[in-house]
C-alpha cells in the first residue's frame, strides 16, 4: 500500500465515521511514520471535536422571533390595506366628508362667479342703456382675458370692448370654478353606484370617463354664458 | 404543548399562524441553528442576530416546505446560506480573536492548554467552504450525502473539502506543538474517570 493509497483509505473511514483502522492501515502506518502522524491527528481531532459544545442560544431568542414575526405580519397586513387602498379610483382616497366640502366650495365658487357675472352684466347694461348703442356682441371676436387699461372708456366700440372683456372674465371665472371641481372629482360615484358616466368595468374606466366630460365644460359654460348674457341684453333692450 | 408534535403539525400549526406552535418550531431548532452559525460566525451576537433571521426566513417560506422531507436539513440550509450571506457582507472571514468566552465548551480542561480552543482556532483558519462542510459534519453529526445536499454540491466535493479541513486543522495543530498521542491519553483517562 502507497502512502497516497493509504490516504484515501483513511479519508474513507472517517467519512463514514468509522476511525478505527483495519488491519491492511494498520500494517502501513507500523512502517511510516508521516501516515501514522496523519492518522493521530486525525484521531485527535475527531475526538476534539466530539467535546465541542456551544452554549445555548440566550432564552430570549425564540422572544425576539416572534416579536419580529409579529411586526413582520402586521407590516403585510397594512401594506396590503394600504396597496388595495391604492388600487380604487383617486377620488376614493379622499374621505366623504371631504368630498362634500369641496363640492359645498365649489358650488359656493359658482354662486360667487355668478354672481360677480350678474353684477358685470347689469352695470354693462346700465352703461349700455346711457349710450343707446346698438352693438352686436356674439359678432365681436373672442379676445383673450386681459387687464382693462383703461377703467372708463368711452363711445360705443369702447364700451363693447368693456363688455367683452366682462363676459370672458365672468366665463374664465365659471369655468376656473367647473375646473374645480373636475379636479377634485367629488362628482365621481362610489363603485357600488351604477356608472353615472357610462363607463364599464373597473374603476379605472370610472375616472376615465369622468376626465372626458368634464374636460371640454369651460368652453359649453362659455358659449351658455354668452347666449344667457345675450338674454339678459336682449330682455333688458326690449324693456327699454 | 406537548413536544411530541410531529413535524407536519408543526410546520400546519405554524402556517395557520398559532403562536404556541411557533415558540414549539423556534425552541425545538434553536441550538441546532445557532450552534451552526456561533461556529461559523464566532461571534454570538452575530450568531444570535443570524439566528433570527433564520427562523423568520423559515417561517415565510413554511409553505414551501416539502412534508416528505425533514425539516432539520431544510432549515440548516436556509442557515448555511445566512451565514455565507452573512461573512460576505462582512466582507472577511470569522477570526479567531474573539472566540475564546463563546466558544470555550461548558466542560472547560485544567490543562494549561485548551485544545477546545485550539480546535476553533485551527477551525478559523478554514475557507467557509471547508468550514461549512466540516460543521454540518462533526457538529450536525449529517452524513457527507446530507452535508452535499445542503451546499447543493457533488458528495465528492464535499469529500474532498472535508479531508483538506481535516489536514489543514491537523497541520495547524501540529504547528502549535500539540501532541496527538498526549491529547488522546488526556482524552482516555477523562472517559476513565467519567466511568468511574
Ligand atoms: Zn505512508
Amino acid at each position: 500500500m502507497t502512502c497516497f493509497d493509504f490516504e484515501n483509505r483513511l479519508q474513507e473511514s472517517f467519512d463514514l465515521r468509522q476511525p478505527e483502522l483495519p488491519d491492511e492501515l494498520c500494517a502501513h502506518i507500523s512502517h511510516c511514520p508521516a501516515c501514522r502522524e496523519m492518522q493521530e491527528r486525525f484521531q485527535q481531532l475527531h475526538v476534539a471535536v466530539a467535546d465541542w459544545q456551544v452554549q445555548p442560544p440566550t432564552a430570549e431568542l425564540a422572544d425576539a422571533v416572534l416579536r419580529r414575526l409579529r411586526t413582520e405580519h402586521n407590516l403585510v397586513i397594512s401594506t396590503s390595506r394600504s396597496t388595495s387602498d391604492g388600487q380604487r379610483s383617486p377620488s376614493h382616497r379622499h374621505s366623504p366628508l371631504t368630498g362634500w366640502m369641496a363640492l359645498l366650495a365649489s358650488a359656493l365658487a359658482l354662486v360667487i362667479a355668478v354672481g360677480i357675472g350678474w353684477r358685470v352684466s347689469s352695470n354693462v347694461s346700465f352703461a349700455k342703456r346711457q349710450t343707446s348703442s346698438q352693438t352686436q356682441i356674439a359678432n365681436i371676436p373672442v379676445k383673450r382675458l386681459e387687464p382693462v387699461s383703461d377703467p372708463t372708456p368711452t363711445g360705443d366700440r369702447q364700451l363693447d370692448v368693456l363688455v367683452h372683456d366682462a363676459r370672458d372674465a365672468y366665463a374664465a371665472l365659471a369655468s376656473q370654478a367647473w375646473q374645480q371641481v373636475s379636479a377634485t372629482n367629488v362628482l365621481l360615484p362610489p363603485t357600488d353606484t351604477p356608472n353615472l358616466f357610462g363607463g364599464e368595468g373597473s374603476t379605472d374606466g370610472v375616472s376615465e370617463s369622468l376626465s372626458r366630460p368634464l374636460a371640454p365644460l369651460g368652453k359649453e359654460l362659455r358659449e351658455a354664458v354668452d347666449s344667457w348674457l345675450q338674454q339678459v341684453f336682449n330682455s333688458q333692450d326690449s324693456s327699454t | 404543548m406537548s413536544v411530541d408534535v410531529s413535524e407536519v403539525e408543526l410546520v400546519r400549526g405554524c402556517l395557520a399562524g398559532e403562536v404556541a406552535y411557533q415558540r414549539l418550531f423556534v425552541e425545538r431548532f434553536e441550538g441546532m441553528i445557532f450552534g451552526l452559525c456561533l461556529r461559523m460566525l464566532s461571534r454570538r451576537h452575530d450568531a444570535e442576530d443570524v439566528s433570527q433571521e433564520v427562523f423568520l426566513r423559515a417561517f415565510r417560506n413554511l409553505h414551501r416546505w416539502d412534508g416528505e422531507r425533514p425539516l432539520r436539513p431544510w432549515l440548516l440550509t436556509i442557515a448555511a446560506n445566512r451565514c455565507r450571506t452573512h461573512l460576505e457582507e462582512r466582507g472577511r472571514r470569522p477570526m479567531p480573536t474573539d472566540l475564546q468566552a463563546d466558544w470555550l465548551p461548558e466542560r472547560t480542561r485544567t490543562d494549561s492548554r485548551d485544545d477546545a480552543e485550539e480546535i476553533q482556532r485551527a477551525f478559523a483558519t478554514l475557507r467557509l467552504e471547508y468550514q461549512q462542510c466540516f460543521v454540518l459534519f462533526y457538529q450536525q453529526e449529517l452524513s457527507v450525502e446530507e452535508v452535499a445536499q445542503i451546499l447543493d454540491c457533488p458528495e465528492g466535493t464535499v469529500k474532498t473539502w472535508l479531508h483538506r479541513a481535516r489536514k489543514e486543522m491537523a497541520e495547524y495543530l501540529r504547528k502549535r506543538g500539540l501532541d496527538p498521542q498526549q491529547e488522546l491519553n488526556d482524552h482516555s483517562l477523562d472517559l476513565n474517570s467519567d466511568m468511574n
